[in-house]
């Protein structure tokens, strides 16, 4: 897991200074990215992944000034909160709308194929609702506990449990599935 | 059906694939930031002005200007009265709804003040504000050093005369009220002292009774020279040349990085990756997958080639099924794609609607160096992002 950005980095991306409001990016584009991806590949929206990693740093900057390096929240807690709830804002309009699917982009032949049980995963998660998607993949791939899932997505705490534990049994019983 | 435990689920987890961000993003989030600050402000200063237009008390048009003053000149400063500036004087102002805010950073200039609300002279030495009628500032420059070389650092007095009215004079060090017949002296530094009383007939020609004659309409005035500016607005100039420096040498070097550098062709490329060879084995794949299809484009400007063009009700793994036909047997090994493509519904003559699937496909040999191969991607990202932009049906 990448580390956070160090202080002065921050204060001067505050500032606006270019160097360093790119050093954000590149130290989070990679989780932004992970976490997006899960969001919204399996629903068939892999060409919005780009656009909402994009949107997702153009709020950052644009509340940057907002976020308290003392306060409760890390840095990368803040930015995976602001992707998620874009992320479930897309996921709710996609519902709604139901755009054309981008085509996949070209599997090269010579790709390593990827883990079995993952890419499985993967197409199982899709299936979970929008909350429940969120929810897992915040405390299994993002590690952060449970209080900050709960500020994250502004839910009680009781209900971050509760839709953990929703979402590990659906996604065990459809994982099961797939595998028979 | 079998159980999956706990641990399968979290080793499920940890194989989950990952979305990888392409190369260039950081820069691209950044130049996406840039054109938004300008419709924000654009809404900021539309607003404020609407604003302003319900709110503030409707008073006088604004009105503002700069004069250099060559030989003595009446200045009409809007409802809130006139100023007579003497050769060498400089004056700046703007009056509106709010208030009369003056400049004056040389020269003599005497005011007389009409109307309600603030009146500021800004001086070299401090603020002068009027609380009544009629005054004159006048800014003496001087060497800082007796004997000191043309050049050398000037230091400016300012001497206000009260004529009518009240005028409070302050800066830094003090402020101190200003009664008719009273001079004050100060500058940048030191409080404000009153002097000597100043003789009546020292302005007589600018008493209120007197009406000063309209001065002919000025023409703009000429472009300050170097020689002219005062060294703060050279060092100022010169910072604002420097930072726009440093801008633009980012700008280049993110575009660099961005955009990246065309990639020669490499003189012995298979026939399979040129023109000729990637529109025939295209057109085979696509037919043999039974598809409608169009080839519009075949950009070989640069290496490599990027085929352009749009098919029929695409599914999600039309590409993939592409990958597998017979004609693309010849590129299963050794080969780098990039693809892109977008779904959109295109209206036919009969109203119906069909789905089509616009892409654009580079196809060549995979590349050993990782330099080359970096500059490859990104160099052809950037291209393909290009041609979408410019066949992109939403933007036409």
């Amino acid at each position: 897991m990448s580390s956070e950005l160090d202080d002065l980095t921050l204060a001067r991306a505050r500032k606006g200074d270019a160097g360093a409001c790119r050093a954000l990016v590149r130290c989070y584009e990679r989780r932004v990215f992970a976490l997006l991806g899960r969001m919204l590949e399996p629903r068939g929206m892999h060409a919005q992944v780009e656009d909402a990693a994009q949107e997702t740093f153009l709020r950052v900057f644009a509340h940057l000034k907002r976020f308290r390096a003392d306060g409760p929240a890390r840095l990368s807690t803040w930015i995976l909160t602001i992707a998620t709830r874009h992320a479930i804002d897309l996921i709710r309009r996609h519902g709604r709308e139901r755009p054309l699917e981008a085509a996949p982009t070209l599997v090269a032949p010579d790709r390593p194929d990827q883990q079995v049980m993952g890419r499985a995963l993967l197409r199982t998660i899709g299936k979970l609702p929008a909350e429940q998607q969120a929810v897992f993949l915040l405390r299994a791939t993002e590690d952060l506990d449970y209080a900050e899932i709960a500020a994250a997505l502004q839910i009680e705490l009781g209900t971050v449990r509760s839709r953990l534990s929703r979402a590990r049994s659906t996604l065990r019983r459809l994982l099961a599935k797939e595998r028979s | 059906m079998d159980e999956i435990t706990e641990a399968e689920l979290d080793q499920a987890v940890s194989e989950l694939p990952a979305r990888m961000p392409p190369p260039g993003f950081a820069d691209r989030v950044l130049a996406a930031r840039r054109p938004r600050r300008w419709p924000a402000v654009v809404a900021v200063a539309a607003l404020a002005a609407a604003v302003a237009l319900l709110v503030l008390p409707r008073g006088p048009a604004p009105t503002s200007g700069r004069a250099f003053v060559e030989a003595r000149q009446s200045i009409t400063l809007g409802a809130r009265g006139r100023a007579v500036a003497e050769a060498g004087a400089e004056l700046r102002w703007r009056v509106d709804a709010r208030g009369a805010a003056l400049a004056q950073p040389r020269g003599a200039v005497f005011y007389r003040v009409d109307g309600e609300g603030p009146f500021v002279v800004e001086t070299p030495g401090g603020e002068v504000l009027a609380q009544g009628t009629c005054f004159k500032v006048e800014i003496e420059m001087k060497n800082a050093l007796k004997g000191a070389v043309i050049g050398a650092a000037v230091t400016a007095a300012v001497l206000v005369t009260v004529y009518e009215g009240r005028v409070e004079v302050k800066n830094a060090k003090g402020s101190l009220k200003v009664s008719p017949g009273e001079q004050a002296r100060f500058a940048k530094g030191s409080a404000p002292t009153l002097r000597e009383r100043a003789r009546p007939a020292l302005a007589p020609s600018y008493k209120r009774p007197v009406r000063v004659p309209e001065p002919p309409p000025q023409p703009e005035p000429p472009p300050t020279e170097v020689g002219q500016s005062s060294p703060e607005e050279v060092a100022e100039l010169r910072a604002e040349v420097k930072r726009l420096r440093g801008e633009l040498e980012q700008e280049v070097e993110m575009r660099k990085e961005t955009e990246g550098d065309p990639v020669a062709f490499p003189e012995d490329l298979p026939e399979d990756f040129r023109e000729e060879g990637l529109v025939r084995n295209f057109k085979a794949g696509l037919e043999e997958l039974g598809l409608d299809y169009e080839i519009m484009s075949v950009d070989c400007s640069e290496y490599p080639c990027i085929i352009y063009g749009d098919v029929e009700n695409p599914t999600d793994d039309v590409f993939k099924r592409l990958a597998k036909t017979e004609a693309f047997e010849v590129y299963k090994k050794d080969t780098s794609n990039h693809t892109s493509s977008w779904g959109r519904k295109v209206t036919r003559d009969d109203g119906t609607e069909e789905k089509r699937a616009f892409f654009g496909v580079s196809l060549n040999p995979s590349e050993k160096d990782p330099t080359t191969r970096s500059t490859l991607n990104r160099r052809t990202r950037f291209r393909n992002q290009q041609a979408f932009e410019a066949f992109d049906p939403r933007q036409q």
